[in-house]
């Protein structure tokens, strides 16, 4: 590729990027009173979360090795994990199934924009999801947490957020894959949230350590749910050699991406226009 | 006959997409399964051990209850909210018939294929572990008819709340991730501590999951069990003359838009 070409393929999904984060700021800003029973949801949710772990820890002192603080921080890895898939990968999935039934597919596709970028970043919603949904609660979660309890080294830490990050492209690959038969079936909405679900009970409620290797290739690499807060929290806790799960998530990650730009164009291969 | 001629349609409907029934399927098990391993680990550690086999049977016989009763993510008050935000609720204010029977039935119907699978649920449930009498089983046909009662009610305030606010949907998510705790359908109630416990069994949720799967374990009419059955007849009662009195205002004060 020449280097006009590399910087013109980074310069348009740079400016595509930029408008899709603009537009749908002031999408999601144009209704002020879905913003309030937005941020009840998510508060409500993470205070009964916090009763439910409370209650747990009443009746034990560990689960699979997790203190009650040490699950607090699996809890407050998880609830970071969802925010981001929700606001960056999840909903554009979901809105990519609505796209193919309505027709707007097509739309798309005929534009001289790079496609599958502009699927997946559709929207971004750092203010909803994020700033607006995800902080209030989240701060609840870190003032419940005894920070001074852990002692994050450098390497643990910095694997940690590189785990993250990886594991939020394998969540994205996965949430791909489960939208994408809808070009076949018409519809796969229980599809996309069978994924959810399983991501939602393998990632993100039950620590790796309470799986066996088995479940963990099948959760961290075939299924790789587990990459963004399970892996995360367990190389924060000093569970897990920081190291070898990096170069897992990597591993898997490379591949996922390769798997998701094949069924990409297998698929539109295979995609016949809702237009006449 | 109508509202099962409605039923009807709305379970055929979900026919035409075989693979999602499939998934819908799977769902619940992998919900079940999950539920169940989580507490597996539990018990490894926990006191007083309830038994991987009781943890089995309780988060069987609850996610089939919830669904059969819809307490949890109601599916009749989504089918209020629904048609309420987008306006098809005239269609059916105008026609000769009872409103809420009708989104009654379809959001049965619709869901059809979970109900089954929830009573199949239960049933395995049941078999892990049996009622310890005959008299526990009437408990347990007692306090699920009275589940039904109180879920109904509560589907019906959740769904006239979207008459009267644009955050609803906002609101019912709050309200529900509550209930997902306090109905027993995340974590038993027994397990909470002794003054909390006291206090939310004076409140309709736990009545809606929790009270049909403990009547397994009653053998008699001791005061504990006269106490609960006096709550959920009163929450029985008490919900749906309010949830009723609520809807019948709400209707008053709707304005359609439209001719």
């Amino acid at each position: 590729m020449k280097q006009s070409e590399f910087k013109l393929f980074f310069k348009e999904r740079f400016i595509l990027l930029k408008a899709n984060i603009v537009f749908t700021f002031q999408k999601e800003t144009a209704y002020w009173a879905d913003n309030w029973a937005s941020i009840l949801s998510t508060v409500f949710y993470t205070l009964s979360m916090l009763i439910f772990i409370n209650v747990l820890y009443t009746n034990v002192t560990t689960i699979v090795g997790y203190s009650k603080n040490d699950m607090l921080l699996f809890f407050f890895i998880g609830q970071m994990t969802f925010y981001t898939t929700w606001a960056i990968s999840a909903q554009n999935m979901q809105e990519f199934i609505l796209d193919v039934n309505r027709g707007d597919l097509d739309m798309i596709l005929t534009k001289p924009l790079p496609a599958l970028f502009y699927i997946t970043f559709k929207r971004v919603r750092i203010f909803s999801n994020i700033i607006r949904d995800g902080i209030p609660p989240t701060i609840a979660i870190v003032l419940a947490i005894d920070w001074s309890a852990f002692h994050f080294g450098f390497l643990s830490l910095s694997s940690a957020i590189a785990l993250f990050f990886l594991g939020q492209i394998c969540l994205h690959v996965l949430q791909f894959v489960s939208v994408i038969p809808v070009i076949w079936l018409g519809e796969s909405t229980s599809i996309f949230k069978l994924a959810f679900d399983v991501e939602s009970y393998a990632g993100r409620f039950i620590p790796l350590e309470g799986f066996n290797m088995y479940f963990r290739v099948l959760f961290g690499a075939i299924f790789p749910v587990m990459i963004s807060t399970s892996f995360t929290t367990s190389v924060l806790l000093g569970k897990s050699n920081p190291i070898t799960l990096l170069i897992w998530a990597m591993i898997v990650s490379i591949i996922g991406l390769i798997i998701r730009g094949v069924v990409w164009r297998f698929a539109l291969r295979s995609y016949t226009s809702a237009s006449s | 006959m109508l509202y099962l001629n409605i039923l009807r349609f709305s379970f055929l409907r979900f026919f035409s997409y075989p693979y999602e029934i499939i998934a819908t399927f799977l769902r619940t098990v992998v919900e079940i399964a999950f539920l169940i391993f989580f507490w597996s680990l539990f018990t490894k550690n926990a006191h007083d051990s309830f038994g991987v086999v009781g943890f089995a049977s309780y988060f069987l016989i609850a996610s089939g209850i919830n669904e059969l009763v819809m307490a949890q993510w109601g599916k009749f008050a989504g089918a209020i909210g629904e048609a309420i935000k987008t306006g098809t609720i005239n269609n059916y204010l105008l026609k000769p018939l009872s409103v809420l029977p009708v989104f009654y039935a379809i959001a049965v119907g619709r869901h059809g294929v979970n109900k089954i699978l929830a009573i199949v649920t239960i049933v395995i449930g049941l078999l892990l572990q049996p009622p310890q009498t005959f008299q526990s089983f009437l408990f347990f046909l007692f306090f699920f008819i009275n589940a039904l009662f109180i879920a109904y009610g509560w589907n019906i305030l959740e769904g006239t709340m979207f008459f009267h606010s644009a955050d609803a949907r906002g609101m019912r998510n709050a309200v529900n991730h509550i209930i997902g705790v306090f109905s027993g359908l995340l974590i038993p109630i027994s397990l909470f501590p002794e003054p909390f416990k006291g206090f939310f069994k004076m409140t309709p949720f736990p009545w809606m999951i929790f009270g049909p799967v403990n009547a397994l374990k009653i053998t008699d009419f001791s005061d504990e069990v006269l106490g609960d059955i006096a709550i959920v007849l009163f929450w029985s009662l008490t919900l749906n003359i309010i949830a009723h009195l609520f809807w019948s205002w709400s209707i008053k004060k709707y304005e359609a838009i439209g001719i």
